[in-house]
Parts: structure tokens; sequence; C-alpha cells
């Protein structure tokens, strides 16, 4: 009988994963030459059992790597050496090569060696034997200090799909490599596809460009800064390719043997980086992927789940007998019967819905090492500070909003903080803090990203507003209004926040994600005391509480969450202006009447408004009046997509299968807010000619 | 997203001249948050099969995945025999063409000299 050992493995590397987020978190919190004991074997036995596990699984290369860290952890933990700064940044860029190396064998492409190579001759440096033996000629004598100021690059950039959605643009690299000296672009088409078959928003071609002129090394590195993890990069100085030609044929991954003509030799130049956030950023690529594969779930829900099937067998066996000699005196015991079959498959579906739920501390986890990063690359201190950690959310839409995050991390860490001389000249500790926090608010979870920075500048935000034509100067704006323009596409953060240029991350596209999930953001921004911004996104993307309504004869979901109130129409409360728009006097505020019939193109029951009902709701910031024939009832519904199964339909978000088997459409407030806007100044220009 | 507010593309087939074209008049902002609506305009004109006229002489921003657009635009007209011609283009628009190194394909690169 053979094991299959795949089974093993996976749980091996799993395993191996979680052993390296404790090292690194430990790491993280270690101070040179205050080693506490217990950290020091909790970093060793994590390092142990992946030297142990490796080994039995054959994974030699992990395994003689890790002996050499675990070699030094011992060391450590006999007292025989301190611990250094140098030591923790050598074992922290240990656990990025362990973890690389775990997600080769775990995806089957080969790993950039020179990185292993580089980072093991740091630890048989320290080990006190002789690295040189350690280390291939070509890491020795490549590294990029001496490659500086060539007379020329060759660089070859192959954007992965997902680069653009992530705020990035090539165009916006190029011209700032077209600043340094001499660009020629070559732009390759071969993974173009037709128009037709063109996922629009996925990068889909790539360049070769040469770059003459003196330029170091590092003024390239800064350029594609940004993009690191999420595309494939060679760098190499112009003339040298026959060399790159020549290098072993096991140092060239996967992905470059599928496009071998412009990125032959992308993933060995690219190991000779060894710029920490680049790690970051590939770890989180290679993390991302396969964290969709399976979810971790407590043991307390697998048995409460275990506990619900047990009662629905129970019900349903009881429902069972009632059937087989049933008389109508046995009525009451039915009905007793279905409201319990009913109650145990609400827990049941609650209960499934939780196992999706993870703490977002499954987010937060990467925080601590960027900053830490950023922080020595930046020479900024800032102190990280997180809560909420154990909040839950749906494993979906944690795995989508973390990129936004990461966004607005950099940019508070990167624009918001101050420089330490900033700092104490304004009077602040020179150590400034970014506060991550996330909590549950009604049917949605707000994630907080603060920090104790200089604030937005509110006057170069409208400045630049007004220069775009997004504003007119005489606009009496909000506070809330004029941040909110960084949203806008196109609008350069960099410009306008801080001094850091050239790199402004796309705030338009933090926005769109956040929308996409059927969330919303907002900041607020005080001058010298620091920005916050909040996410605000709904628990799950799969199930929403939703109030039925009725329009002539169709059926309408609106998300409870929008709904603040439902009345009865007094028509002396409405107020008509210009002949289009109308508006409701609620209390001391005028909401625009949205007439979802005229929206939908539909037969009402009636014109007169004082006929239907208005459901005030919330959505895009604002609030409105819908205008509905009827209300019906309030249900969960489990959303599915539209544009999937159909198309996208402006207004609507999605739709659902009631319980009588018809399709009804979930309305989509913010998008249905828009609509009736742009619907009422084209009524008004229309009447105005 | 929806786009929203102003429209920032028109497509029309116009009877002035002497044969029935297609006209798309981009907005000044050619960025990835229209990408999506600006391919289905394109994917219209190929469609009707009719020569595409494109003015881009508002354009204040064009970004790679537009650009990546129009490249498979012009070569998927160019294999069917569908003229596609720039009635105007801005500095910026050819600017960006050319970094990104598809001015020849945009033909935009002959309206910079």
């Amino acid at each position: 009988m053979s094991i299959d050992m795949e089974q093993f493995k996976a749980t091996f590397i799993e395993e191996s994963l979680e052993g390296l987020d404790i090292m690194e978190a430990v790491l993280l919190e270690m101070q040179p030459g205050l080693a506490d004991a217990e950290e020091v074997d909790n970093i060793f036995r994590a390092a142990h059992s992946i030297k142990g596990g490796s080994a039995t699984f054959g994974f030699s290369d992990i395994s003689n790597f890790t002996h050499v860290v675990e070699t030094l952890l011992d060391q450590i933990r006999a007292g025989e050496r301190e611990v250094t700064q140098e030591a923790i940044n050598l074992f922290l860029s240990s656990v990025d090569c362990i973890r690389d190396m775990l997600a080769g064998a775990q995806e089957g492409f080969e790993i950039n060696l020179e990185q292993v190579a580089e980072v093991k001759a740091g630890l048989d440096r320290m080990l006190g034997s002789t690295p040189e033996a350690a280390v291939p000629a070509e890491a020795e004598t490549e590294t990029p200090d001496s490659m500086s100021a060539a007379s020329g690059w060759k660089i070859v950039f192959k954007p992965f799909p997902d680069m653009l959605r992530s705020g990035n643009d090539v165009v916006r690299l190029f011209r700032e490599l077209a600043d340094m000296g001499e660009m020629i672009p070559k732009a390759n088409l071969e993974g173009l596809p037709a128009l037709v078959d063109m996922e629009p928003e996925e990068a889909c071609l790539s360049w070769e460009v040469s770059l003459n002129g003196s330029i170091d090394r590092e003024q390239i590195d800064e350029v594609f800064e940004w993009v690191d993890g999420d595309c494939e990069l060679s760098i190499t100085p112009l003339g040298d390719e026959k060399a790159l030609e020549d290098m072993p044929a096991e140092s060239v991954t996967t992905e470059a043997e599928i496009n071998p003509t412009p990125v032959q030799a992308a993933p060995v130049a690219q190991e000779r980086r060894s710029d920490n956030d680049r790690r970051q950023g590939d770890r989180r690529k290679k993390r991302s992927s396969s964290e969709n594969s399976s979810i971790r779930v407590g043991i307390d829900k697998v048995d409460a789940l275990i506990n619900l099937v047990g009662e629905l067998v129970i019900t349903q066996s009881m429902l069972g007998q009632l059937g087989e000699d049933f008389s109508m005196d046995k009525v009451e015991r039915l009905k007793d019967g279905l409201a319990e079959l009913e109650r145990n498959t609400r827990e049941l579906q609650e209960n499934v819905m939780s196992i999706r739920m993870m703490p977002i501390s499954f987010a937060f986890n990467r925080f601590p090492r960027m900053v830490h990063d950023l922080c020595g690359k930046l020479e900024k201190k800032i102190e990280l500070k997180m809560s909420g950690e154990q909040t839950e959310l749906d494993k979906t839409v944690m795995e989508k909003i973390g990129d936004p995050l990461v966004h607005l991390v950099r940019n508070a860490v990167d624009h918001g903080i101050e420089t330490p001389e900033k700092r104490l000249a304004a009077g602040k500790s020179e150590t400034g803090t970014v506060h991550l926090n996330a909590y549950h608010q009604g049917g949605n979870i707000l994630i907080e990203i603060s920090d104790d920075g200089a604030g937005l500048n509110r006057e170069r935000i409208l400045a630049k507003a007004i220069e775009r034509g997004l504003a007119n100067s005489d606009d009496n704006l909000s506070d809330a209004e004029i941040f909110d323009f960084l949203f806008q596409p196109g609008f350069s953060t960099a410009d306008v926040v801080s001094d850091v240029s050239g790199r402004g991350v796309g705030m338009d596209v933090v926005k769109r994600n956040i929308t996409a999930l059927g969330g919303a953001i907002d900041v607020e921004s005080r001058p010298g005391n620091g920005s916050t911004f909040t996410i605000r996104l709904p628990l799950t993307l799969a199930i929403l509480d939703g109030q039925l309504i009725r329009v002539g004869e169709q059926t309408f979901i609106i998300p409870l969450v929008s709904i603040i109130e439902s009345l009865q129409v007094e028509p002396v409360r409405v107020n008509a202006i210009a002949g289009s728009a109308e508006l409701y006097k609620l209390r001391d505020d005028y909401l625009p009447v949205i007439r979802l019939y005229e929206t939908f193109g539909l037969k009402p029951d009636s014109l007169n408004l004082e006929d239907g009902l208005l459901v005030v709701v919330e959505g895009h910031g604002q609030q409105a009046g819908l205008l509905v024939d009827d209300l019906l009832a309030q249900q969960q519904v489990v959303i599915k997509s539209l544009e999937t199964n159909f198309k996208k339909v402006g207004g609507i978000s999605g739709a659902t299968i009631l319980g009588d088997g018809t399709v009804a459409l979930i309305v989509d407030i913010d998008g249905i807010i828009q609509l009736s806007q742009n619907g009422s100044y084209k009524r008004a220009s229309n009447a105005a000619a | 997203m929806i786009h929203d507010g102003d429209k920032w593309v028109s497509d029309k087939a116009s009877n002035s001249e002497a044969e029935t074209v297609s006209s798309i008049i981009c907005d000044e902002m050619l960025d990835i948050s229209v990408v999506t609506e600006l391919r289905a305009h394109l994917l219209e004109a190929l469609a009707a099969k009719y020569p595409v006229r494109l003015d881009g002489s508002a354009v204040e921003r064009a970004d790679t995945a537009v650009l990546q657009v129009l490249t498979a635009f012009f070569q998927d007209a160019r294999s069917q025999d569908i003229s596609v011609q720039w009635t105007s283009a801005s500095d910026t628009l050819i600017r960006s063409a050319e970094l990104l190194g598809i001015a020849d394909i945009l033909v935009l690169k002959a309206k910079a000299a």
C-alpha cells in the first residue's frame, strides 16, 4: 500500500508558513541586545520544525538553508552570540527566502537561487565560515552596487495581468525613465489578444527598453519600486545580455519559459535585487494565490455545524413520520415541525457563513513588516498600532481589500507621517503613529487607517481641483467634499499631499476596488494632526438582508443597511424644482425623490405620489427617497451576479431567486442615485433647450 | 463602476462626409476607469465596418489600459481592412503612446512630427 505523501506535503507547507509568520512577528518585536529567551525559543522551534519537515519531504535546499539559521539561533539561545540588528535583518531575510522556497516547492516553480545564495552567504559569514565558497561567482560580482552608473541599461518589463488594477501605470513609470536619459521603448504585442477577447483592465503588453545615459541602478530601482511583485523585471547593463544568456538553465523560472522571447533572463536579473520591499511584494503575490486554495476553520465552528446537522436530521425524521399517517388533527404538530425546520435551516446558514469569516488580522499581519521596511527606506520613525484584529470578515472580502489597504498604509507612511526632523520642528514626538483599527457597525465592518502626520493640504487639493476643472473657485465646499477629489482619476496625491514625487498611488483605483465590494471610503483630516481613512465594507458578499418592494408588477430588493426609514408621502411636502427634479421635505432636509418606475421604465399602480410609499435610503454619501408601490417582506437573499449571468445593468447590483422561484433584482442604491442625478440633469437641460 | 456624470465619448454615424463613418470623440480623461466603456464603443465601431474617425484632441491623460485597448483596436481594424484615422490628437496622447513605444501602431507619431 502506498501512502499519498502529497496530502502531508500540503499540510507541512501550510504549517511551515504559519511557523514563518510566527518567526517574522517575533523578529519584528525583537530589540538588539535584548533577546528574550522565550522569543528566541519560539523562533528556534519554528526553524527546527521546518528543517525537520523539509528533510522528510526531500526539500534538501530548504533543509540545508534552515539548518544554518537554526545553528545561529541555537548559538543565540545558548548565549554564545548576541542579538544584533544585523542578525535580526538577516533572519528576516531568511524568513523571506524560506517562504519563497516553500512557495516554490508548493507551486512547482524555480526559485530565486541568487537571492537565497546571497542571504545564505550572510548567514555563513555570521557563523564564521567562508561565505565566498557558498555564493556563486555571479552573485558576488553583480550586486547592484557594483553595477551603478553604467552607460546604459536594458530593461525587460512584463507586468502581471493585475498590475494596472492596483493603480500602477506604465506610462508614468516610463515617463520617469525618459526623464533620466534617452529612452527607447519597444513594445511586445505577443500577449495582446483581439479586442473582443480582451480583458481591458488586464495588462497584456510587455516591453524591452533601452535607457542610455550615465544612470545609477538605484535610480531605476526606485522607478519600479511600486510595481515590485506585480511584474517580471530584468535590469541589465547594456551589452551585458550575453552574460545573462550564459547563465545556467536552472536559474530561469517557469514564467520565463512560457514567454521565452523577451524575458528569458528576467528572473535571473530580478534575483539580484535585494530590496526587502520587493520580497514583501513577491511574497504577497505568492501567498495570495495559495490562500485561495484552503481555509482553516476552528474546531468549535465545525462542532457547531455537526450539532446543527444533527438537529436537522431529527426534525426531518419527525416530519417524515408525521407525513406517513397524516391527519388534520396533526396540523399543529406539522406547523411546529416546519417552524423548527426553518430555524434549523437559518442557523445552519448562519454557521456555514461564519466558516467563511476570518479575523481581519489575516490582512493586518503583513503591515508590521511592511512598515518596518518602509521606515528603514524612508528614514522615518513610525509605530504601528493595530486594534480590532479579531474582527471577522468574509474571506473573499478580505482577499480583495488587501491591496487597497496596502496602498493606504503605504501612503500613510510615505506621505502622511513626516520625517523625524519635521516632526520635532512641529513640536511633535519624532516617532509617528499609524493606527489600523477594525470594528463592526451594523451590517458593516469599518476599517480605519489613521496617522498623526501632517494631514492633507486642503488648499492645495482645492487648487488642484479648480485647475482640473473639478470645482469652481466660488464653490463653497466642505472639507469632505474637497478631500473626495483625491479619489478622482489622475488626481496625483504625490503632487498634492507630499513632496515625494512621481509615485502617487492611484487613489481612484483604491476607491473603485472598495466600491466594487459594495463598500465606501471616507477621509477626515486636520492640518498638523494627521488623517483618517475609513473604509466601510459589507461583512459578506454572498448574502444580504433585503427589503422586498414592489413597483408595478415587479419585485425589487433594497439592501436593508441602506434604508433609513419608509413613509407615506404627504403631497404638501413635495416641491418640484425647475419642472424637473422633485424634492421631499423631511424634517429639516430636502430629499430628491426617485420614482423607481421611471428609472426602470415600468408601469406603476399609480402616478400619484400620495398613492405610493417613500423609502428613504442613503448611498453615495447622500440621502434620497425611492418611490415604490408597496413594501413587501424583509428577508435574507442570496446574491447572484447579474453581470455573470446576463450583463451589467445600471442601478442594479445583482439578482436573487425568491421562494416562489421568481427572479428579483437588487437595487444598487449608489448607482440609482447617480442615475437619477444624470437623468435630472438631462431633463433640466432638455427643458432649458 | 458606472462612469458618472458627463458622457466622455460619443459614437455615431455621420453622413456629412462622402461616406458613412463611425466617429468617436475621446474625452479628457482616458484611463482604466473608463476603459471597459471605451472598449465597448470600439467594438461597436469594428462591428459597424465603417471607417473610423477618432478625435483625441481633448485628451489630457491616457493611461496604459486605454492605450493597450487602442492598440488592439488598431490591429483588429487593420486585419479587417477598416480604415482608422485620428482627426486630431492632443500632445499628451501622442506623448503617452510614444512612451509606450506604440505610437507607430496607433499612427500617432506622424501627427507629432
